[in-house]
This record gives C-alpha cells, structure tokens and sequence, in this order.
C-alpha cells in the first residue's frame, strides 16, 4: 500500500457495497483480484479500505450470478493471473445498483443536511 | 453408479476450483510483495504485509469456497450420511422414531379418509343440500323408530319438504338359491329412491300402491348384488326370491355405486 494515510482516516466497506465497487471497475476493462482491490483504493483516493480477504469471495459470488466471467491470462508483470470481465448482465445489474446506490446516499445526505427545524 | 461419477465429477470440478483459487491468491500475494518492495520495503516485511492485507487467508479461500453452488448438494449428501450413520448406531431410537413416524402418519391418513368421506364428499345424488334427515329423539332414550302414522302424518302436513321417505336397516337371510346368505336391506317407502333422484339400471323402482297392505311383496337389488348374485342376468325382473322365507318379486336393479 503506497499511500500513509492513517488508519482512522481510512471507512471501512457498507455491507453489500462492494459488489457495486468490483462491477463498477470492471467498466473500464478485464482486470485481475489484485488490479481491482488497487483501483478501488486508488479511485477512493485512500479512503475506502478493500480487505482482500473478502474480495475473492465477492468475486466468486458475481462469478455465479453471471454478472462476471473469468479467464486466465497474463499481467503486465508477465505474471499468470485470472482476469475478470463484465458481462451484458453485469452491466444491467452495475446500472441498476448504482441508481439505487445514488438514491440512497441523497436521501442519506438529504436528512444529514436539513435545516434545524423552528 | 450415476452418484459415483457424479460425486466423482464434483470432486474433479471441485479439485480444479481449489486449484485455481490457490493460484488466484498466490499470484495477488506476489504482486502485492512486489509492490511493497517497490515503495522500499525489505523481502521479509513486504511479504508480511502483503498477508496481512487478506486478514485470514484460510478464512478468505473457505469463504470463496462457499459460494460455490454444489456445494450446499455436497452438504446435504454429507447430512444424509451422517444421519444413516447415527441411525445405524441407535437402532432403539431409530425404530421408536420410525415408528412414531409411521403410527402418526398412518393415523392421519385414517382419520383424513373419514372425514374426506364424511364432511368433504357429497352424497351421490342429485342436490345432496336438499336431502335432510328426520328422526325422533326421545330426551332419556335417544333416537328411537317413527312410527308408521307419524311418519304418514309428518308427509302430509309439514309443507317445507317437497317429499318425505322412510326407511329402516336391517338384515335378512337369503335362501332358495345356492348357497343361503346374510343381506344388509333397508324397508323403504314407495318414495325412497324417487326422492334421491335415482334412475333404475333395470326394470322399475316401487310405486306408490307398493307400500300399502296386501300389496305383492317386492324388492329392488343394488348392481353389486345383481351382479355377483345373478350373474347380471337380466331376466331377473319378475323372478321371485326368498328372504327371511318370504318370497318377494324383483322389480329393479339399482345404479352402480
């Protein structure tokens, strides 16, 4: 991990969010477990801290609902890796949660930012 | 033989998934290494921490394990064993279950064709919610036989029924023919099967002149009867047979069932 952000600083995942994260990621392309979980801290500039250890078992998970496909291939470190890639599903499944997602934080932000009443 | 090759394909599939997941995560480790040795740290520490960022490794591999759908299969296959296994081992709670089991189950199923019979089907005839039945109850001694009279008097003046038979069970021997034999009859009015709606399969039922005195004494037999009896013989109209032995006329045979 390249950034010193201190540890406080650093939210852990909501429940089921990331799911979201690895979908939304692969909308820039194929990428391996690793490649995703880097993205993903990079992208939230620190903030959002991927346990690796659950991301495999979300990555199995997507796997089986058909919303990614999986293939070995080889990383730009010249490396065997198993690279991940979004299907038409997933895509549909990325659209639809992320509106949900967008709903939910606004009305969350909505109710955190009223004006005190009276 | 179709189990063992399908648990021997599972098992395959099963190898190959942890095979893959095993490199999966060997190769995110590597390149985890890598890069922590990059942003300068020694072999020993960047490996470390690259452990560290998977928490529980073994915990990690077992969660992606779950998510593979057979194997809630292979848990069950694996319940149904163990189960087998401790019956085995405990014949005595074993039987007493299998047999609570099965004195329940069979109970059930014993009082469920009553109260099919008696609360669920309707009777076979035409407009079974228009058939009532009339008694006498007398408060000390329960039901007890109408009378004659009465039940003449019922028919005539109590204008809420469109008609009124009577009838009463009871058991007779045949004799004359082969074998004598024990009947179930009923002694019904002219009116009985008139009432129920039925329709003779052979020859007629009672008419009204039929259950006045001095009227021929005559029968109508059900098709079982008629059957067994009679090897369903049609020229049984007319004939007479001899029960309680008194001789009576056939005049019809009932509908099946």
């Amino acid at each position: 991990m390249s950034s010193p952000q201190s540890h406080s600083d650093r939210l852990e995942l909501l429940q089921g969010t990331l799911d979201l994260l690895i979908l939304r990621t692969l909308r820039w392309g194929p990428a391996h477990g690793h490649g995703i979980a880097t993205s993903i801290q990079r992208t939230s500039e620190d903030v959002l801290r991927i346990d690796h250890g659950s991301l495999y078992p979300a990555l199995q998970r997507l796997l089986q609902q058909g919303w990614i496909t999986a293939e070995w291939g080889v990383s730009t470190t010249n490396r065997r890796a198993r690279f991940y890639q979004l299907t038409e599903a997933g895509r549909k499944q990325l659209a639809a949660e992320s509106s949900k997602w967008e709903r939910f934080s606004h009305a969350i932000g909505r109710i955190l930012n009223a004006p005190q009443e009276g | 033989m179709f189990w063992k090759t399908f648990r021997e394909k599972l098992l395959a599939k099963r190898g190959r998934l942890d095979h893959e997941l095993d490199e999966e995560l060997r190769t995110h480790i590597e390149i985890e290494t890598e890069e922590n040795i990059q942003a300068g740290m020694s072999f020993q520490n960047a490996r470390a921490a690259a452990l560290r960022t998977f928490g529980n490794l073994t915990q990690a591999k077992e969660a992606s394990r779950d998510m593979w759908r057979f194997l809630p299969l292979e848990g069950l296959g694996q319940d149904v064993r163990f189960a087998l296994r401790m019956l085995l081992k405990n014949p005595g709670l074993a039987g007493a279950a299998i047999l609570t089991l099965a004195l329940g189950i069979g109970a059930n199923a014993a009082i469920f064709s009553v109260v099919n019979t008696v609360l669920f089907n309707s009777l076979p005839y035409p407009n079974p919610n228009r058939l009532v039945v009339l008694d006498e109850y007398k408060i000390d001694h329960g039901s007890r036989t109408v009378s004659w009279l009465d039940f003449q008097d019922w028919r005539n003046q109590a204008p809420a029924f469109e008609d009124m038979a009577a009838y009463r069970l009871s058991h007779v021997t045949l004799t004359g023919r082969d074998q004598p034999a024990l009947l179930r009859v009923a002694e019904v009015s002219a009116s009985f099967f008139k009432l129920l709606g039925l329709q003779p399969q052979l020859g007629r039922f009672f008419n009204d002149s039929e259950d006045q005195p001095g009227a021929t004494p005559s029968v109508v037999i059900t098709y079982s009867f008629w059957r067994s009896r009679f090897g369903a013989n049609p020229h049984i109209l007319g004939t007479a047979i001899d029960l309680d032995g008194k001789s009576y006329v056939v005049l019809g045979v009932l509908p099946p069932g």
